[in-house]
């Protein structure tokens, strides 16, 4: 459990930290064609988006262990309870082909665009798009953990109480 | 195609798939049937979806609100509303009503104007004796404002899918807002004088109003730096969101003292977390749009509209009709997703004013958020009041009379609309 402590806790830090820099990014813009006396910058919106995207990603895995993106319920309520069980079972064995779909093509994206710089800080455009595949695989771990539990107990795991840091 | 992506959307939606993964999933089977789009093209285009600076407007609006709620301004602003209507009979759903027409000025979300509203008016009008079904009702109802009224999640949406100038949008949103609370709560009224609801308090007093105004300040100036901001060319709406938010964290952390430091970890988190339900639908509804568009899904639209009628009128009333009607089991931000970029090409076509469409459009989808058996708005309401959904929605019907008569009125009216931002800009 400690692996899964120290998981969580590095997650949340580095979604602070890309959350905080988006806002830091496009704060520092804004002001800096108010306030003379700030060096003029041209790298503030690409930082606000970049960072914007990362955190997006960096938090997908966190939403879905908190059950965060929500479904229909209306017909699923109307099943027998086994049945209900093999169609959860269903949608997050799809979810997942979806989630490991985007982790193989974000390499392979990454990877084509490797040469590709970004007009204004001139970044290389791979890096940028590793998001994508590191927010899939964090997805996608949680998904197994969901799964996992589907198929031991019959229901998704409730919303954990301690998902939200200390 | 588009129709089977159609099919597919619906039918992982209603086996409970969450929106953002049903347009995911989709999308995904479409382009591996298709032969000639490579696999990378869903990734490209989830990335693309989201490179925007427009966009990146929601998580700042998200974190004001948030902010402001944490900050316990929210408790502030209903005491504003009720110095202002808490004489007036059935006054706590009158002071429902008004709280949401100003949080809708601070916050973006509907969603989160239901949570914070909800929280303090439905219990305590549960305990003045309100019915649980029309207490839920009324909050759900009343945060119909939260997208019209600016700032707003759904405009900064519609006007990044259609093209459209955001800060414009939040300017015409401003008056049909007041007209949905006008026109709200009359409709409650009504329902308010069959039960016999009383008033809150006996008097009005200027004094009360003027005393809590100065209390609910702080976040009455949010409206005033956003609006007047972007109205004055200072800011775009996403400048004027992080503005909003480096106010938000000023007040709240030095100036009321609510929030302390380190709080912000945990703030920063659900703002994030809420952030991604809007972009994980966001992301795959770009793959879901391109692949609709590259079937050219909204000509189809055009010529089923030039068969039906020739009228301009007509057809964006068939097209809100169908919104709201597919509005009961689809939520807001799908219509918007999937009929805004469409829509709005036919109705360019037929030479309606974009700014002008887009409110009535985002309106009509909001009606959707209220609508039984599948509405964001009410499933918040009534899990906040603790009430079944089919109990909670049993008050609701009248304030969907009352909101399709907005629609319809801002249809046949443009000026309510587009008076403000042809003045201001």
């Amino acid at each position: 459990m400690t692996i899964r402590r120290w998981y969580d806790r590095i997650i949340i830090a580095l979604v602070f930290v890309s959350f905080s820099v988006m806002l830091g990014a496009a704060l520092i813009g804004t002001l800096a064609r108010y306030l003379t006396f700030l060096p003029v910058i041209t790298w503030g919106e690409e930082v606000t988006r970049f960072a914007g995207i990362w955190s997006v990603f960096l938090v997908s895995g966190l939403s879905i262990r908190r059950g965060a993106h929500l479904g229909v319920d209306m017909f699923t309520r109307l099943m027998t309870p086994k049945i209900q069980r093999l169609v959860a079972l269903a949608v997050f064995l799809m979810v997942l082909g979806f989630v490991l779909i985007l982790l193989v093509y974000g390499i392979v994206l990454s990877a084509d665009n490797l040469a590709q710089i970004s007009p204004a800080l001139e970044w290389r455009m791979g890096l940028v798009y590793l998001c994508i595949p590191i927010g899939a695989a964090l997805m996608s771990f949680e998904l197994v953990i969901v799964i996992i539990h589907v198929l031991r107990r019959g229901m998704p795991p409730p919303p954990p109480a301690d998902a939200s840091p200390a | 195609m588009t129709l089977i992506l159609f099919v597919l959307f619906f039918g992982l939606l209603f086996i409970g798939m969450p929106v953002a993964f049903c347009m995911g999933v989709a999308s995904t089977v479409v382009v591996f049937m298709m032969e000639r789009l490579p696999p990378s093209f869903i990734v490209s285009k989830f990335f693309a979806g989201l490179d925007s600076f427009p966009l990146m407007a929601i998580p700042f609006y998200i974190l004001a609100g948030n902010l402001m709620t944490e900050g316990g301004l929210t408790q502030k602003i209903v005491n504003f509303a009720n110095a202002l209507v808490g004489h007036v009979r059935g006054g706590l759903a009158h002071v429902s009503i008004v709280s949401a027409a100003f949080f809708s000025g601070v916050s973006g979300s509907a969603t989160a104007d239901t949570a914070a509203i909800g929280s303090i008016m439905i219990p305590s009008m549960k305990k003045q004796g309100y019915a649980a079904d029309f207490s839920v009702s009324v909050v759900a109802a009343a945060c119909t404002m939260g997208p019209i009224i600016p700032p707003s999640i759904l405009f900064i949406v519609y006007g990044s899918l259609v093209q459209t100038s955001i800060g414009q949008l939040f300017l015409a949103g401003f008056l049909p807002g007041i007209f949905m609370a006008l026109m709200l709560m009359a409709f409650a009224g009504v329902t308010v004088r069959k039960h016999g609801y009383g008033p809150v308090h006996a008097q009005f007093s200027f004094r009360h109003v003027v005393r809590t105004f100065a209390e609910a300040g702080w976040a009455m100036l949010v409206p005033v730096i956003i609006i007047g901001g972007i109205v004055g060319g200072l800011f775009t709406p996403t400048e004027a969101g992080v503005i909003a938010v480096a106010y938000a964290l000023i007040v709240s952390i030095f100036i009321l003292k609510t929030v302390r430091i380190s709080d912000l970890p945990r703030i920063f988190l659900e703002a994030a977390m809420m952030n991604c339900i809007v972009m994980m639908i966001l992301g795959p509804a770009t793959v879901f749009g391109a692949l609709m568009i590259r079937d050219y899904f909204p000509d189809r639209v055009m010529s089923l509209l030039g068969w039906l009628t020739s009228d301009p009128t007509a057809s964006i009333f068939l097209m809100m009709a169908f919104i709201i009607v597919i509005g009961f089991v689809v939520d807001t931000m799908v219509m918007i997703i999937m009929f805004a970029y469409p829509f709005a090409q036919v109705a360019a076509q037929f030479g309606y004013d974009p700014i002008h469409f887009g409110v009535v459009f985002i309106l009509a989808a909001t009606i959707g958020g209220i609508t039984p058996p599948v509405g964001s708005l009410l499933f918040v309401a009534c899990s906040i009041g603790k009430v079944g959904l089919t109990e909670g929605s049993r008050a609701i019907w009248p304030f969907v009379v009352a909101l399709t008569v907005v629609t319809a009125v801002l249809i046949l009216y443009p000026p309510i609309t587009t008076i403000l931002p042809q003045l201001l800009f």
